[in-house]
């Protein structure tokens, strides 16, 4: 409604803005850009040594493989459910489909939490585990299911967006033309769902990045496999290291985001030609 | 035995509603059947049946006398032309005409020249490359034609394969169409709601109404015979109109069946009406009369005649029927 708008005076016009531009900068900017003053202190080459460090290259190739884990396990997965939410009614799909979403709303050390009481040593199937020499919590394959727990609701949902424009006739043509099960799955319908798979990825890998509070709780102190965030959190917490942990940071800030711009362009691409 | 394509008593319900009931349809090999009839009236159905898309819930669809009822829809080989053509978007134009080959796993060199044949029989050589999203309403229905020629098929199915189109664009394709299909002997059926579509590229055309075929025949047959009120209503324009008495028969009046004059003190005969209206439509003219006991009847009279008649809207005219036909009620509708 460019009428309404035009209607407000200059003067007011200009106040919403500015307020809105303030709040960003008090909100987001200032603490942002207040970290490069630490990671910077001494200069470009500290900010080198710090992310080059063993421990700092071993977080960072911790942090990329659990991502790199947690985005192929929900390629599998989330585009499983993806597909059996959109495509097929069964009993309990409504409810089904409501509860996909939770891992968004759960509080990420309630997830880490509630790994603990199945697979930790007091939990439900822990021991059973356990006593067949398969250790979960504490180790890679509960790292790898807390943040296959939090991501899965992100890949779901792209993938679940791109099946719903699918266009079935496609599928039709496809099964006229001789083509089976396989053939049409492959040979249209991925390459039709490519663009969702691609930002369900991005989504996953990102937040997986990011991981914190699940992780904290069930990697139980396995240093070896420490995460970027939790290389960050003890460098600041208990080795008091500024310098070190802002530095950290800063990569575990524009690691993602470049991520994200780069695919964003791609997918974006990908749907101009489509 | 030849290939003809049959449906026996093909029966069709999705969730309690009856979309086919007992349809019956034979297409004799190389010939092309047209299906005309109103939206929701079981057309597309039947075509998918016919691919396998859809299975029927009794009856039986036979090539040739062999039914096809345990053959599933990748192995029919029958083409399907769908209404939104359906070319697969990431696919460039050769790319989708080679699709049903490559699936069939074919040589690579009979593939490649197949193609060549193919693009070249539709004239879309030149845009191979493009994409289909590049491509207009006609030349997406040109590759569509071309991706459902490239499986062989024994059977053509094209689902209101113009109903995206401009009228301009539709009467070449619909020439180019008629033309293939008579060439390479294609056993074909043709689903529209557009008559003129229907008369111009069927061979024979089939009226379906309420999941029945209701008179299957040439257009002559059609217009000129019609063996259901429906028919007579749906093909072409009629006047109906309920005789007086008691069994509730219509009578159906083709607009030129009607002569029109001039009342005049010495005309015996006919019916005596008031010229309402008319509307000049190039080579005829279409008049609207209201009789006398207020039934409205449409009119159509020549160029020359209407100018020779010198008409004026509420001249008192003088109208009688030369031809007509009849239906009882439960006959129709």
């Amino acid at each position: 409604m460019p009428e309404t708008r035009s209607r407000l005076s200059p003067l007011l016009k200009w106040s919403i803005v500015s307020f809105g531009i303030v709040c960003f900068i008090l909100i987001i900017v200032l603490p942002v850009s207040s970290m490069f003053k630490f990671a910077l202190e001494d200069g470009p080459y500290g900010f080198w040594k710090a992310i080059t460090t063993e421990n700092a290259l071993n977080a960072l190739k911790n942090s990329l493989l659990m991502a790199s884990l947690a985005t192929g396990i929900n390629l599998v997965v989330g585009t499983t459910i993806a597909f059996s939410l959109t495509r097929y009614r069964f009993p309990g799909s409504s409810i089904f489909r409501a509860l996909i979403d939770l891992p968004i709303a759960i509080p990420a050390s309630v997830v880490g939490l509630a790994l603990m009481m199945l697979y930790g040593p007091k939990g439900l199937l822990g021991p059973f585990f356990e006593s067949n020499g398969i250790q979960i919590i504490f180790d890679l394959p509960g790292i790898v299911l807390a943040h296959v727990f939090v991501t899965f609701p992100f890949m779901v949902r792209a993938v679940s967006v791109v099946i719903e424009k699918f266009d079935h006739d496609l599928e039709d043509a496809a099964v006229t033309l001789g083509a089976n099960g396989f053939q049409t799955f492959f040979r249209v319908m991925l390459p039709s769902i490519k663009s969702g798979l691609i930002a369900g990825s991005a989504l996953t890998f990102t937040r997986s990045l990011g991981e914190f509070g699940a992780t904290l709780i069930v990697f139980g102190g396995a240093m070896h496999l420490r995460t970027g965030p939790l290389y960050m959190y003890y460098l600041s917490d208990s080795a008091f290291d500024f310098q070190g942990a802002t530095s950290v940071a800063i990569l575990l800030m524009v690691v993602p985001f470049v991520l994200l711009l780069t695919v964003n362009a791609i997918v974006s691409r990908m749907e101009v030609s489509g | 035995m030849r290939a003809d394509l049959s449906l026996d008593g093909i029966s069709k319900a999705f969730g309690g509603e009856t979309v086919l009931k007992d349809l019956d349809l034979t297409v004799e090999e190389g010939k092309m059947v047209s299906i005309l009839g109103p939206s929701g009236c079981g057309k597309s159905t039947t075509l998918r049946i016919i691919s396998g898309l859809v299975r029927q819930d009794r009856g039986a669809v036979r090539l040739g006398g062999k039914s096809l009822d345990n053959v599933p829809p990748h192995k029919r080989r029958i083409g399907f032309v769908f209404q939104s053509y359906a070319l697969f978007p990431h696919l460039d134009v050769e790319e989708n005409v080679k699709f049903g080959m490559k699936v069939g796993g074919m040589k690579k060199e009979h593939v490649k020249r197949r193609t060549d044949e193919l693009l070249e029989l539709v004239g879309m050589s030149d845009m191979r490359g493009k994409r289909p999203s590049h491509l207009s309403g006609g030349q997406k229905q040109r590759v569509a034609i071309a991706r459902a020629l490239a499986i062989d098929p024994q059977v053509l199915l094209l689902d209101e394969p113009f109903g995206a189109l401009d009228v301009k664009i539709r009467r070449r394709l619909r020439r180019d169409l008629k033309a293939l299909q008579r060439d390479l002997g294609l056993t074909s059926v043709f689903v529209t709601h557009d008559q003129d579509e229907a008369f111009e590229l069927g061979d024979t055309t089939a009226v379906m109404n309420n999941g029945r075929i209701e008179q299957i025949g040439r257009p002559r047959d059609l217009y000129e015979r019609p063996s259901t009120s429906f028919v007579a209503r749906f093909v072409g324009n009629v006047n109906a109109i309920e005789l007086p008495g008691g069994d509730r028969t219509t009578v159906m009046v083709r607009p030129e069946d009607i002569v029109m004059m001039h009342s005049s003190p010495d005309r015996k005969g006919g019916v005596k009406g008031t010229l309402i209206n008319y509307v000049y439509l190039g080579p005829i003219i279409e008049c609207n009369v209201r009789l006398t006991n207020g039934e409205s009847l449409n009119v159509i009279i020549s160029r020359e005649e209407f100018r020779m008649r010198n008409y004026r809207r509420g001249d008192e005219v003088n109208i009688i029927i030369r031809k007509f036909s009849s239906f009882s009620d439960e006959e129709g509708v």
